[in-house]
């Protein structure tokens, strides 16, 4: 049994605004509100699962009924998605309950759920405009944490974020006003369906504005600039969130908008050079970090451009590939974070090349991030392995091999700079200098739940796959979503 | 429940429960890993000669799980071995630190193996076969700080090869739509010529890393070198054979071998087969040469590993019933001899705490049991009758005459000829000559390390005496699952129409020679004084123990300098400095990524502007 889907939403928008509030009256209240609200959206999205995969849930605000109101359409893919943001942000509020020490903690607690919820939104909601206000919504709580340690390098950072982040909402927005403009509707069910009588010379321009505004949230080369700086400078838990909930909010518009709203079947060949591109240029960059949350952040990159690489495809099997890659990298980017956030904290230095040894002095979380590491290269039996064979191999029957091969070349690189992190870990000699102190339990929790959702999904792929599959129906094949949506106030 | 799945199930199951049991004591976790692995072996021997299968589909793919002469065959040199280290590990891993770490990677490794043997299907095989690939990684990175350069070598030489693999077998998906070994082997003569030699490259690449055919070998010194002894054995005697049989399935199985129809024969045997010949016979070459010049003593067996290996991708690559018939003897022959030699190695290291040849000496009277078994190790090692070595070799030499290919054959007999050399070196600066001191008190290793030994020498007697059980065996594999006609043989004799060679003679001669020689040696020679091992004179004078009379240092410098030419040019420094310039190359790529913030708003600008000049790529 599930509850009204608009409560998502609402209750974490509401309790962010409470937090500050609840502070006051004691310190510790902050800490949980975010894992009870991420806690309650996780269960939603897990109780509306069954339904959404056979029909889109439409929720009718207002009484407006589509194509004038604004609604929340749940689709397969939405939910899927809305599952994965919960998860992720859930496990990462598990961490944070101990992990921020630096004040003001409330307003981390605040800026987090407000960050969750837009993303949240971004995925339910059936509506452009409404999109856009929640990716403010997500990248203004972005920037805010980004900068949230307050130092030199966060600010820095946060202000290149907040840089490119406004060129893209700028862009977001031309290109939203003009579909409004020429079609004059703003429920995406609608545009898809009037967009194909307005000139093309027009929407192909919209497109464009909105690929690139998208785009900088989804990290497609060359719009990535921020992503670097952003996810090594911000708390670590943040750099996981960006990863799992963020980033995935970003490509989901990306792809409703090529493959739902438009109908340009040039711009899918289009993404899938740009995946190639984004992918080899960040393992490249990746290899010689110096810095480990650098690093993973470049690596990051390159993950979405292999999602990237499968959204081009427009093939089922290939979506799900993609689908399947974006939930994988939403598991094992934020174990490999939080596990290197305590790496980091415990050797004293951002630097790779302080973390020799220990493997001896923190067998645990050396473990898990060896073991994000073996699942990010894509080894068998763990669940990297499936999305990146199943995406390899739809690229190759469609005919792309040398797009396979340089995705494989860039597995190739990473899994050098991964295994050299792993090898500084388990291979060198300790340094003397230890601080003792203990990984906290929540931690522990956080980085376990994730391992083993990891572990599960590798073993039994199908499991996963079986979610994922009338959601990439839904994304492939958008008549059934259109007519759903603008059937449903009927 | 279906015995395949049982036994993947007990091998996995056990390799995880000995790492959490394990976190006990010794005897629990070294007991769970054994008991899994002989169960599993018990179990793997009800299936000779049975034909049983077991499917299911995995995320749409079908997966097929078999079992067939071809895999039973390799099957059993993975339990035969792998039980035999697994044994000779009990007394050699005691008192070692991550003993459970180590059976696990065992325990994965051997699971994996079997794995790939059983596999019907390529998802199956590339899935295993990257579980192999990693869990012996860890094997190789044991040793954790110096084996770090090895491990990462290993582990990125092995992926280049398993994702040249992944392409080729996606490709064949992308044609077929299915991943199943017959079907490919139905499909194969329908796909164009171009496409059958993309396949059989990419293949070959795939393979080739893991039975380290030169230019692909150069992990394989240092990782079986860096691995635990016992690991070794099983890296060199058992892992690289699934390289083998990889091969195995591409020319018989998935049909690499009707290319001859289609393309330029040499020979009678296609273009791309004859210059893996080639591939194999120089890898033999030039790694044997390369072999003799080693002081580490695991090297030495690796790089002559190579060489060994080297003669099984030639018998393959000829593409007959002869040439395959003698890769495979002489793969289970050098299971068992590089089982026997790398268990010895390690037998001595255990004792002695070194590896380099020119710090040992002497050591027979301490280790005569171990001495034994590298003697009979190197006799088979270089063919010489009786033993099995020499059947191998024999039938190479006569495949290869069979196609005429002369030159081939010099190759091939040049370098089992270098190869003695390698063998005098193993066994002359570990056992014979003067002892260094601190060696004196050396004892003979336990009966658990004793015993796997002493059954590899005896099981290559038996070979050697009577090789006809495995022959048949093979004929079995090649009538059944690889569409040849079995080699024609008789109880004692194998002949074709070159001639013919009867092991039972061979080995009625040798061993009349050798008892006459017995008898004369003792009865002639009765007066004899019997010295002590240091009991050495020099013109009249009684060196002390601290003049080295035992020149294990420097061997062989004037063969050494004669190669020189071949020993200067390393590929493993080639690809250290490719891979060197093109991380610089990257290097300098990533300063895309400025870090100037106006730089990145540009990149927008310019991405933006670009998109909305050339509009026509996107509709």
């Amino acid at each position: 049994m599930y509850f009204d889907p608009v409560l998502m939403i609402a209750l974490p928008l509401f309790a962010a605004f409470l937090i500050p509030l609840l502070g006051r009256v004691s310190k510790e209240i902050p800490k949980y509100v975010p894992v009870v609200m991420i806690g309650f959206n996780l269960y939603e999205s897990i109780m509306m699962l069954p339904h959404s995969m056979v029909k889109p849930i439409i929720v009718i605000i207002a009484a407006w009924k589509p194509p004038l109101g604004i609604n929340l359409t749940i689709g397969a893919l939405g939910n899927v998605l809305a599952l994965i943001i919960s998860l992720v942000g859930f496990v990462v509020a598990i961490y944070n309950v101990r992990f921020v020490q630096k004040e003001p903690t409330e307003k981390y607690h605040m800026l987090y759920m407000l960050m969750v919820a837009g993303a949240t939104g971004m995925v339910l909601t059936g509506d452009l405009f409404n999109l856009f206000v929640f990716l403010e919504i997500t990248s203004i709580s972005s920037y805010a944490l980004t900068a949230f340690i307050r130092d030199r390098n966060g600010a820095e950072a946060a202000f290149k974020y907040l840089l490119i982040g406004s060129l893209s909402s700028t862009f977001v927005l031309l290109g939203i006003a003009l579909i409004y403009g020429t079609t004059g509707t703003l429920n995406m069910a609608d545009i898809a369906e009037k967009i194909q009588h307005v000139d093309s010379k027009i929407t192909i321009v919209a497109l464009i504005l909105l690929v690139t505004g998208f785009g900088v949230e989804s990290e497609m080369f060359p719009l990535n600039g921020w992503a670097p700086d952003a996810y090594s400078q911000a708390p670590t838990a943040i750099g996981a969130a960006f990863g799992g909930i963020v980033v995935k909010a970003g490509v989901y518009a990306l792809a409703r908008l090529i493959y739902t709203i438009f109908n340009f079947q040039g711009v899918f060949f289009f993404i899938l050079i740009m995946g190639v591109i984004t992918l080899l240029i960040a393992e490249m960059s990746a290899i010689r970090q110096k810095q480990l949350k650098r690093m993973l952040a470049f690596s990051s990159i390159g993950q979405m451009g292999l999602v990237l690489i499968a959204l081009g495809l427009a093939t089922v099997r290939g979506v799900e590939g993609g689908l399947f890659q974006m939930f994988n990298h939403a598991m094992i980017k934020p174990l490999l974070f939080l596990s290197a956030g305590y790496l980091v904290y415990y050797s004293g230095s951002k630097d790779i090349s302080d973390l020799d040894g220990m493997g001896r002095k923190k067998p645990l979380l050396s473990f898990f991030f060896a073991f994000g590491a073996f699942a990010i290269m894509g080894l068998p039996p763990l669940s990297g392995f499936w999305s990146k064979f199943i995406i390899i191999s739809e690229t190759i029957r469609g005919g792309f091999v040398v797009v396979a091969a340089l995705a494989l070349f860039g597995s190739v690189i990473e899994a050098v700079y991964y295994l050299r992190v792993v090898g500084r870990l388990y291979f060198k000699q300790p340094n003397e200098s230890e601080k003792t102190k203990y990984v906290h339990a929540s931690a522990i929790l956080a980085m376990s739940v994730l391992a083993l959702v990891v572990l599960f999904a590798g073993l039994f792929p199908d499991m996963v796959m079986s979610y994922l599959k009338p959601a990439a129906t839904e994304l492939v094949d958008k008549t059934a979503y259109i007519k759903a949506v603008l059937t449903a106030g009927l | 429940m279906e015995t395949i799945p049982l036994i993947l199930l007990i091998l996995f199951g056990s390799a995880l429960l000995s790492y959490v049991i394990g976190k006990i004591n010794f005897v629990l976790k070294v007991g769970v890993a054994l008991a899994g692995i002989l169960v599993s072996g018990y179990y793997f021997l009800q299936l000779y000669g049975q034909a049983q299968s077991y499917t299911f589909r995995l995320l749409g793919f079908d997966i097929i799980w078999r079992i067939n002469p071809l895999s039973w065959f390799f099957g059993m040199l993975i339990f035969g071995l792998g039980i035999l280290v697994a044994i000779f590990s009990t007394s050699y891993m005691k008192n070692k630190e991550r003993v459970d770490f180590y059976c696990f990677a065992l325990c994965m490794t051997i699971a994996s193996m079997f794995g790939i043997v059983v596999s019907g299907d390529l998802l199956s095989f590339f899935f295993f076969w990257e579980i192999m690939t990693w869990a012996s990684f860890l094997m190789v990175i044991y040793y954790r700080y110096e084996a770090q350069a090895a491990g990462i070598k290993y582990f990125v030489m092995s992926m280049i090869g398993a994702y040249s693999m992944l392409i080729a077998i996606l490709m064949v998906y992308a044609q077929l739509g299915t991943f199943s070994f017959d079907a490919l082997a139905s499909g194969w003569s329908d796909f164009s010529v171009s496409f059958q030699i993309a396949l059989f490259v990419l293949f070959a690449i795939g393979f080739g890393v893991k039975a380290a055919v030169m230019p692909l070998h150069t992990w394989a010194p240092d990782a079986y070198g860096m691995s635990p002894a016992p690991f070794s054995a099983l890296f060199s005697g058992v892992l690289s054979k699934m390289g083998i049989y990889g091969f195995a399935l591409l020319m018989f199985v998935f049909g690499a071998g009707k290319l001859a129809g289609s393309v330029t024969t040499i020979h009678g045997v296609a273009l791309p087969s004859y210059i893996l010949a080639w591939f194999g016979a120089l890898t033999a070459l030039i790694a044997t040469l390369i072999a003799v010049m080693q002081d580490d003593a695991k090297k030495l067996l690796a790089y002559s590993s190579v060489g060994q290996l080297g003669y099984i991708i030639l018998g393959f690559s000829l593409n007959s019933s002869m040439g395959t018939t003698a890769a495979l003897f002489h793969a289970v022959n050098h299971t068992i001899f590089k089982g026997m030699l790398f268990l010895s190695i390690g037998a001595v290291f255990y004792r002695t705490g070194t590896r380099k040849l020119s710090e040992m000496g002497g050591l027979i009277s301490n280790m005569p049991y171990t001495f034994f078994v590298v003697l009979l190790g190197i006799i088979t090692m270089a063919g010489i009758p009786p033993l099995s070595g020499f059947v191998g070799k024999w039938l190479i030499y006569e495949a290869l005459l069979e196609k005429q290919m002369v030159l081939l054959a010099v190759v091939a007999f040049m370098a089992s000829t270098a190869a003695f050399l390698y063998c005098y070196r193993l066994i002359f600066t570990i056992f014979l000559g003067q002892r260094p001191p601190r060696f004196d008190d050396v004892k003979e290793v336990p009966w658990t390390q004793r015993a796997p030994m002493l059954l590899l020498s005896l099981l290559t007697i038996y070979l050697g005496f009577y090789p006809y059980g495995l022959l048949n065996l093979i004929g079995q594999a090649e009538s059944t699952v690889m569409g040849l006609v079995p080699m024609n043989l008789s109880q004692s004799i194998l002949f074709n129409d070159l001639g013919h060679v009867s092991t039972i003679a061979v080995m009625n001669t040798v061993g009349t020679v050798f008892v006459i020689v017995f008898v004369l040696f003792n009865t002639l020679y009765k007066r004899s004084r019997k010295v002590g091992l240091k009991d050495i004179h020099t013109s009249g004078e009684v060196p002390g123990p601290e003049i080295n009379l035992h020149y294990a240092t420097d061997f062989y410098q004037p063969f050494s300098r004669s190669i020189r030419y071949v020993l200067e040019r390393s590929a493993d420094r080639l690809y250290g400095q490719f891979a060197n310039n093109l991380e610089g190359f990257f290097d300098v790529l990533r300063y895309v990524y400025t870090g100037n913030a106006q730089t990145y708003a540009l990149f927008v600008i310019m991405f933006l502007a670009m998109l909305l000049m050339f509009t026509n790529w996107l509709i």
